[in-house]
């Protein structure tokens, strides 16, 4: 997995901040394959709770993320209770990619 | 008298503070006429059946964004090159206009690049998120709107108009 220590924590604390205690944030896609250069920053939030905004929870995940990541393209899916599990965002190429190498963030839980 | 400006760039600065106010007039014309009506789920359900309003919705989200590229690629550099500065990477250049308090948060305003996204992909597919999106699009133009005024503000202070 190709994310530093700090970014790593950046990225729970923006879980965190946004969508609150118990969010499961998995990287997946390229950032997981330590060969690899480059490439964009996929990311799968989960979360139990109901996000009651969640254009308004994705931007200011966005946001976050940026100014802590940098900025570098960032795909960032989020699954709230309300989401059904054959909803667009999870069925999307990139989503279906995330079944095959999810890589839980240590501790994001 | 002492100059507070580089004057070499007013000219760049104000052709870029032009083309913003023009852009921020076209976003201010569809969100009026957009938004003159109640956007919920059943009216972005029924988007597909009059053609017009699908159209007018693109016209919302198009000017919105090149409203958001226009600030950010070109207004806060121009403006910030004739204070002397020059900001390289787009943080850098945000961080810069929340110091001059032209933006009330970079944050904010990095997290709406999002609603772009959201407006695009999310089209029908996910009518309640493309409704929160739409209702976020429009809260988002007015920190866009407060940016071109606050810069406008600036270059009357720096004797420009």
């Amino acid at each position: 997995m190709r994310l530093s220590t700090d970014q790593v924590q950046a990225i729970r604390n923006a879980a965190q901040r946004v969508l609150g205690t118990g969010t499961r944030v998995s990287v997946f896609g390229s950032m997981v394959m330590d060969q690899r250069k480059g490439g964009d920053i996929d990311l799968f939030f989960e979360t139990p709770a109901v996000i009651a905004n969640r254009a308004k929870a994705l931007c200011q995940l966005f946001g976050a993320l940026t100014l802590a990541l940098g900025d570098r393209k960032i795909d960032i899916t989020l699954k709230d209770a309300n989401t059904p599990s054959r909803h667009p965002s999870l069925t999307s190429p990139n989503a279906q990619a995330y079944r095959y190498d999810p890589t839980p963030l240590a501790g994001a839980r | 008298m002492t100059l507070r400006h580089l004057p070499e760039h007013a000219e760049n600065a104000l052709l870029a503070l032009d083309l913003a106010s023009k852009e921020a007039a076209h976003l201010q014309y569809t969100q009026r006429t957009l938004f003159a009506q109640t956007i919920d789920a059943p009216w972005v359900q029924q988007l597909e059946a009059p053609p017009e309003l699908a159209e007018k919705v693109d016209a919302f989200v198009s000017r919105f964004g090149r409203l958001q590229d226009q600030i950010g690629e070109k207004l806060i550099p121009r403006f910030a090159a004739l204070l002397g500065e020059s900001p390289k990477s787009m943080l850098d250049v945000l961080a810069y206009a929340e110091k001059m308090q032209w933006i009330a948060n970079a944050e904010a305003f990095i997290g709406a690049r999002e609603l772009r996204n959201l407006l695009a992909h999310e089209y029908m597919s996910d009518v309640a998120l493309f409704t929160q999106a739409l209702l976020a699009a429009r809260k988002a133009s007015q920190m866009l709107f407060s940016a071109v005024a606050a810069i406008k503000a600036e270059a009357v202070f720096l004797g420009l108009t």
